[in-house]
C-alpha cells in the first residue's frame, strides 16, 4: 500500500468519524423519514382511487408515475437509450453477422453449456413476468427488458456467436424488433383520442401519454376487461407500454451484445476503424 | 410501519443498510486497487450486489430488479468483452 492510499484511507476515516460525531450530536438522524411527504401522500391517495380524477388505474405507484404521471420523461429516456444503441451501430455500420466470420464457434465447457440450456429458458420467463405484471407488482418494461438482455448474452458467451448467427440472428431482425417497440410506444403516446373514436365514442381532446380520462380531457383507455366472470385489470396504457418497452430494451441489448461479441477484424473491416 | 427491535437506538433496517453500504465501500476500494482487471470486474459485481441489497432494505424493489440485471449482468459482461480486446493486467505506472 502506497503512502497516497494510506493517506486517502486516513482522511476518509477521519471524515466518517466527524460525520458520525455530528450525527450523534443531532440525535442520530434516521436513514429516511417515516413520515410521508406531501407528494407521496398525493400518489398514495390518488393512484388506485377510482373516485379520484387523477387516478392511474394501477395498484403499482412506481409504474403509474413512470408511464402515466411522468410518462413523457420515460419516453425521452427510451429515446436516449435508442440513440445510444444507434450510435454504437453507426461505429460498426458495415460489420455483417455471418456464420463464417462469427468466430470459432467453440464456446465454453459442457458444464457451462448444460446450465445455460436451462437458464436460457427460465430467464425470458422471469423477464416476461416482470414486464407483464409491471402494472400490478414491482417491475416494468425496462426491468423486464434488462433481465431479458442477459439471455442472449449467456447464449453468445457460453455457446459462441457463431451458433447465434447459424440460427438466423441478424442485426436487421433485432433492429426491427427494437424499432417496432419504440414505434408502439410513440403510437400509444398519441393514441387516446383515436382509440375512443375507433370504439365508437365521441372523439374529444386528449393529451400526450394520457391513460385515464380527466375532467379537462374526457377520453381515456379502458382499464379492465371482464373475462370468465372476473374483472382482469390491465391499467389502460400501462400494460401495453410495458410490453413495448420489454421488446425495445431486450432487442436493443441483444443487438449491442451481438455487435460487441464480433471478432475484432470483422469490426475493424466493418467500421473503418484504424489500428 | 413495522420497525422491529431497536438495537443501540437503531432499527434493524438501519443496521442492515450500514452493513451493506460498508460492504459496498470495501468492494469499491478493492475494485480500484486491483491490477487484474477480471478480478476487478468481479469485485465491482460484488459492489452491485451490495447496493442492490441496500435498495431492498430501503423498500425500492423496482430499482433492485433493474439494478441487479444492469449492474451485475450487463455491466460486468460489457467490461469482460472490453478486457478481451485489451490487456488483462494493469501495468505499474512508471513516474517520469
Amino acid at each position: 500500500m502506497s503512502s497516497e492510499e494510506a493517506l486517502a484511507i486516513i482522511v476518509s476515516l477521519a471524515a466518517a468519524a466527524l460525520l458520525a460525531v455530528v450525527a450523534v450530536g443531532q440525535g442520530l438522524v434516521p436513514v429516511a423519514s417515516t413520515d410521508l411527504t406531501p407528494l407521496a401522500r398525493f400518489y398514495l391517495l390518488n393512484v388506485y382511487n377510482g373516485s379520484s380524477q387523477l387516478w392511474g388505474a394501477s395498484p403499482e405507484v412506481i409504474t403509474s408515475i413512470l408511464w402515466d404521471y411522468r410518462g413523457l420523461d420515460t419516453v425521452y429516456e427510451t429515446a436516449v437509450f435508442f440513440l445510444a444503441i444507434i450510435a454504437t451501430l453507426t461505429l460498426f455500420r458495415d460489420a455483417k453477422l455471418l456464420p463464417e466470420t462469427a468466430g470459432s464457434g467453440r464456446g465454453m465447457t459442457v458444464i457451462v453449456k448444460t446450465v445455460t440450456r436451462i437458464t436460457f429458458v427460465t430467464i425470458p420467463i422471469i423477464a416476461a413476468s416482470i414486464a407483464l405484471h409491471g402494472h400490478l407488482t414491482p417491475g416494468g418494461g425496462f426491468q423486464g427488458g434488462a433481465a431479458f438482455g442477459v439471455a442472449p448474452l449467456l447464449l453468445i458467451t457460453a455457446f459462441s456467436l457463431r451458433l447465434a448467427a447459424e440460427r438466423g440472428w441478424s442485426k436487421g431482425k433485432l433492429l426491427t424488433v427494437r424499432t417496432a417497440g419504440l414505434l408502439a410506444i410513440g403510437l400509444i403516446a398519441v393514441s387516446t383520442p383515436y382509440i375512443i373514436a375507433a370504439l365508437g365514442g365521441k372523439a374529444g381532446i386528449g393529451y400526450v401519454m394520457q391513460n385515464q380520462p380527466k375532467a379537462w380531457a374526457e377520453v381515456g383507455w379502458p382499464y379492465a376487461i371482464a373475462y370468465a366472470g372476473m374483472r382482469v385489470l390491465f391499467s389502460g396504457t400501462l400494460l401495453f407500454l410495458n410490453l413495448a418497452e420489454l421488446f425495445a430494451v431486450s432487442a436493443g441489448l441483444a443487438l449491442v451484445f451481438t455487435v460487441i461479441a464480433m471478432p475484432t477484424e470483422v469490426l475493424e473491416k466493418g467500421g473503418g476503424v484504424k489500428k | 410501519m413495522f420497525q422491529g427491535p431497536i438495537i443501540f437506538g437503531l432499527t434493524v433496517n438501519e443496521i442492515l443498510l450500514a452493513v451493506f453500504l460498508t460492504l459496498a465501500l470495501i468492494f469499491t476500494y478493492k475494485t480500484l486497487v486491483e491490477r487484474d482487471l477480471v478480478k476487478a470486474v468481479v469485485y465491482s459485481g460484488g459492489e452491485a450486489v451490495s447496493y442492490a441489497l441496500a435498495f431492498v432494505v430501503m423498500y425500492a424493489p423496482d430499482l433492485v430488479l433493474a439494478y441487479v440485471a444492469v449492474g451485475l449482468g450487463i455491466y460486468s459482461a460489457l467490461f469482460l468483452f472490453v478486457i478481451t480486446r485489451t490487456e488483462r493486467y494493469e501495468k505499474e505506472v512508471v513516474e517520469a
